[in-house]
């Protein structure tokens, strides 16, 4: 073995635990960064610091293995360290860490989509884990939409899934998200379903958006509707935005910040 | 009552990075069923989460599992 991808909290560490693992020196070898290590806040957005250690006196590559097409074979050498791309570079006269822009941005690219398939597989799995052990039988489907990762759940028992009011829903939806996240190295927005309920309740709060708009009409007061969730008031902001005889805004603080409408000033 | 423990480990180990370190123990109390739910250190955060939105998604999904009889499940992470 020549060389070593090592992951660790630090970018330190991982060097030393390559050169452990390859038991050289630091001399003898060229590290390459593929990732630096993030240190996050509580232990959220936490990511370990990837790098290739590769043994110098082993290397005897020609130069031009640098130019040399990207889908390189050996590929399936770095299989188990997931969604690391591969893009090979020999950095011979590599003096230490080095880590050429161009370079990362290739890695980033060539890595994200097949990194966010995982992560997005990953993430289904787990919901249907979930799923199954609160309803008995569930399956999942995930659809992405650019940013957008919707996961279907398929349940007899639905109702189980969704909650009241959606909690449960709600709740699979945020540890979607910190999954996703965490995983994933795009941002993308998980959006939890089960049946149809989202589009149920997207229906229900027009209704309701319809419904006090028409009341702080009539009486010219200012309508507090119960606290929901922040793409739940999104909905309402969007419909009552085109009425321009109420105007909307939100109070109080998460969990419990609900919308209110009021009149504006163009009463006849 | 397995199936409370399955359920909660399920969501938690993928949450962790040192699953083989996520301990669960279950007393009985008067009025709950307690769970006290116990990861490495590092992991801590990533059970509470930001403003606890994580320990509170945790909770709600675990909570609203009916359990028979008349006592409730509380489910606490233990910090050292």
């Amino acid at each position: 073995m020549d060389r070593y991808t090592a992951k660790a909290p630090t970018v330190e560490e991982a060097i030393n635990k390559g050169l452990r693992a390859l038991g050289i020196g630091k001399e003898e070898a060229s590290i390459e960064i593929i990732e630096e290590g993030k240190k996050g806040f509580l232990g959220i957005g936490q990511k370990d610091a990837i790098v290739r250690v590769r043994s110098r006196v082993a290397e005897k590559l020609p130069e031009d293995v640098f130019h040399e097409p990207e889908s390189e074979p050996n590929k399936d050498k770095e299989e188990p360290l997931a969604g690391e791309a591969s893009v090979d570079s020999t950095s011979q006269q590599a003096v230490e860490e080095e880590i050429t822009t161009e370079e990362a941005a290739e890695e980033e690219q060539k890595g994200s989509s097949k990194n966010d398939e995982q992560a997005i597989a990953y993430v289904a799995d787990y919901l249907t884990n979930v799923a199954t052990k609160l309803a008995g039988k569930a399956t999942v489907e995930a659809e992405r939409q650019h940013k957008q990762v919707i996961f279907h759940i398929q349940s007899e028992k639905a109702g189980v899934i969704i909650g009241k009011h959606g909690k449960v829903l709600n709740a699979l939806q945020s540890l979607a998200q910190v999954l996703l996240h965490r995983y994933g190295k795009t941002k993308m927005v998980a959006i939890v379903n089960a049946g149809d309920y989202r589009e149920r309740r997207e229906e229900i709060l027009r209704k309701l958006a319809e419904r006090t708009a028409s009341q702080v009409r009539q009486t010219n007061q200012p309508v507090f509707l119960e606290p929901m969730p922040a793409f739940e008031r999104k909905i309402i902001h969007f419909y009552l935005s085109e009425n321009e005889w109420v105007a909307t805004h939100s109070e109080g603080k998460e969990p419990h910040r609900y919308l209110v409408v009021e009149p504006t000033d163009k009463q006849i | 009552m397995t199936d409370m423990k399955e359920l909660i480990l399920t969501i938690v180990h993928p949450l962790v990075s040192h699953p083989d370190e996520v301990a669960l123990e279950v007393t009985e109390s008067d009025e709950f069923y307690e769970y006290h739910l116990s990861v490495h250190p590092d992991d801590i955060g990533r059970v509470i989460g930001k403003k606890g939105r994580v320990a509170k998604a945790i909770r709600t999904i675990v909570y609203s599992v009916k359990v028979k009889g008349p006592k409730r499940v509380r489910l606490t992470i233990v910090d050292i």
